[in-house]
């Protein structure tokens, strides 16, 4: 698997949130704005691509490995929680007022299964430099994914989208134009999961869709042959 | 050495949880300033909402349920508004307040700064109007349909406003701090001056004792011991002041006046030198009636000093 392949793998074939369905009580819970989505993305790809890094880095070495792999899950554990709480300190400090907002889901990235499953399924067993790149491929692609969930239950909800601070795009005219109001549900959990529901259905059919054509081309080559 | 893998494992889990240990603690020295100032700018801005700091004296409560910032007034040291910050259990964890009130009791606003309820359902008692617009009344208070908890949160913050409103502000604000043990000094006149050189007479006036200390016969020095009401308890002072109406000095020796506020007055320099001239005397912001006390107290020697070195004390 070459640099770019293994960077891009984390945003479209192996999509933790629109593929493997994986972190997705936080990716439901923070998706209310897209600056919360931001944030999160921000916190993520931090303790992502430091995490993978460290564990790859301890598990390179053959004599650490060896000592560190019967508790290789607690050590995990210990990497990743230190890393969220730095997270956590920093953004209580600079970015006080999304700290607030994320609120309870920025030390519950420490459970979150996408981190874990990296440092388990890649760093441990990969170098450190391929695992950053994993690391980012994969929190960028957990971005981009709650990013999309967050640009649809805003809008939806609330005819809004926030983007960072007061950098605000009011998109009620659409609304206005078809008389109707926003629906709040969308900013609700039910409404997180329908979004959720809606994005993977649309994802589904159209990879159903390539999935068709790939086969008709096949067959197409395979008749003229 | 195959059976110590185990514990080499558990040691190298205990390093590593040392080390992050010390990066955490490295981390939090950086932060830990900063993160007060942000929290204490967001609260100062959320009463920024309501009036414009910069015209008052802003001082700080801190209770055990939550803190009463009191607006005074800059020109007389009045309260005029008291912002409460106030928590209640709520739905997810404890919803954070701020009530404004004014000195007549209405309500200037309220803002939630904290809460951590149900999206959708429990935030929506963040901008809520919940009519509640006089400080001491909570009977016009509007709940939020499908969110009960998170309203009952809000109405138990509102009720505890409305229960010590009028009380904190008249006067019953400073009661719920803890008192200290009480400031009481064993203080004579050689805390002054050398008693030996001096003849030195006790006189009792209405307020307390004076001691003349006379050389030849002639009144070098006057020590007031007066006493008068402080906050709790009484406030007794030993004031000294010279012939020419310097003041050598002045020590609280009794004081019960509440910790961290009133306690103040206890070595504090009030900017007194001249006995009869008490117009550079400077307040305690924060404590105004253990500082009036004070006052009282050099007012009484002013208006009696220049009297008392002139022959009025043989009267």
């Amino acid at each position: 698997m070459t640099k770019k392949e293994n960077f891009l793998k984390g945003i479209f074939k192996e999509n933790p949130l629109f593929v493997a369905l994986l972190g997705m009580c936080p990716s439901l819970a923070v998706t209310t704005s897209v600056e919360n989505a931001l944030g999160m993305t921000i916190a993520v790809v931090f303790v992502m691509v430091l995490s993978n890094f460290l564990i790859s880095l301890i598990m390179s070495n053959e004599k650490l490995a060896a000592l560190v792999k019967p508790v290789r899950i607690p050590v995990y554990i210990v990497v990743i929680a230190t890393l969220v709480t730095i997270v956590e300190m920093l953004m209580h400090a600079y970015l006080i007022s999304l700290y607030k907002s994320l609120g309870i889901f920025i030390p519950l990235i420490v459970v979150n299964c996408i981190i874990l499953g990296r440092a388990e399924a890649f760093a441990a067993e990969n170098k450190p430099t391929d695992s950053i790149i994993d690391g980012l491929g994969m929190a960028l692609g957990f971005g981009v994914a709650i990013l999309i969930v967050s640009i649809f239950r805003e809008f939806l909800g609330t005819g809004l989208l926030t983007i960072w601070g007061d950098l605000q795009f009011d998109l009620n005219f659409i609304f206005d134009f078809l008389r109707i109001s926003p629906l709040g549900m969308f900013t609700q959990p039910a409404g997180a999961f329908i979004s959720l529901g809606f994005i993977l259905a649309i994802i589904a059919a159209v990879s159903a869709k390539r999935q068709e054509k790939q086969i008709n081309q096949v067959k197409g080559v395979k008749a003229n042959v | 050495m195959k059976n110590n893998n185990g514990l080499i494992s558990g040691l190298v889990l205990l390093s590593l949880g040392l080390i992050c240990g010390l990066l955490l603690a490295f981390v939090n020295e950086l932060t830990v300033e900063r993160i007060e100032a942000e929290e204490l700018r967001l609260k100062f801005d959320a009463i920024e909402e309501f009036y414009d700091i910069a015209n008052y004296d802003l001082e700080e409560i801190v209770l055990e349920n939550g803190t009463i910032y009191v607006l005074k007034s800059q020109s007389n040291s009045e309260i005029e508004h008291l912002v409460y910050s106030f928590r209640a259990k709520g739905y997810g964890e404890d919803v954070e307040m701020l009530v404004a009130v004014n000195k007549d009791l209405s309500v200037e606003g309220y803002t939630v700064t904290y809460q951590n309820e149900s999206p959708g359902i429990g935030t929506k008692i963040v901008g809520n109007d919940f009519n509640y617009n006089q400080a001491d009344d909570v009977s016009t208070f509007d709940s939020i349909g499908g969110a009960t908890v998170s309203s009952n949160a809000v109405k138990a913050i509102f009720t505890e406003v409305s229960e010590r409103a009028q009380s904190d502000f008249n006067g019953g604000l400073y009661d719920d701090e803890p008192i200290d043990e009480p400031n009481e000094l064993e203080i004579t006149v050689d805390d002054f001056y050398d008693s030996d050189l001096f003849d030195i007479e006790e006189v009792e006036i209405e307020q307390g004792t004076i001691y003349i200390l006379r050389q030849d016969n002639q009144i070098e020095h006057l020590v007031y011991v007066i006493s008068t009401p402080g906050y709790h308890d009484q406030i007794e002072m030993f004031v000294a002041v010279n012939k020419d109406l310097s003041v050598e000095d002045y020590i609280v020796s009794y004081s019960n006046e509440n910790e961290g506020y009133g306690t103040k007055i206890v070595d504090r320099d009030f900017n007194y030198s001249v006995a009869n001239d008490l117009s550079t005397f400077d307040s305690i912001s924060g404590a105004t009636v253990s500082s009036d006390a004070v006052r009282h107290i050099f007012s009484i020697i002013a208006e009696r000093t220049e009297d008392d070195f002139g022959g009025g004390l043989d009267d």
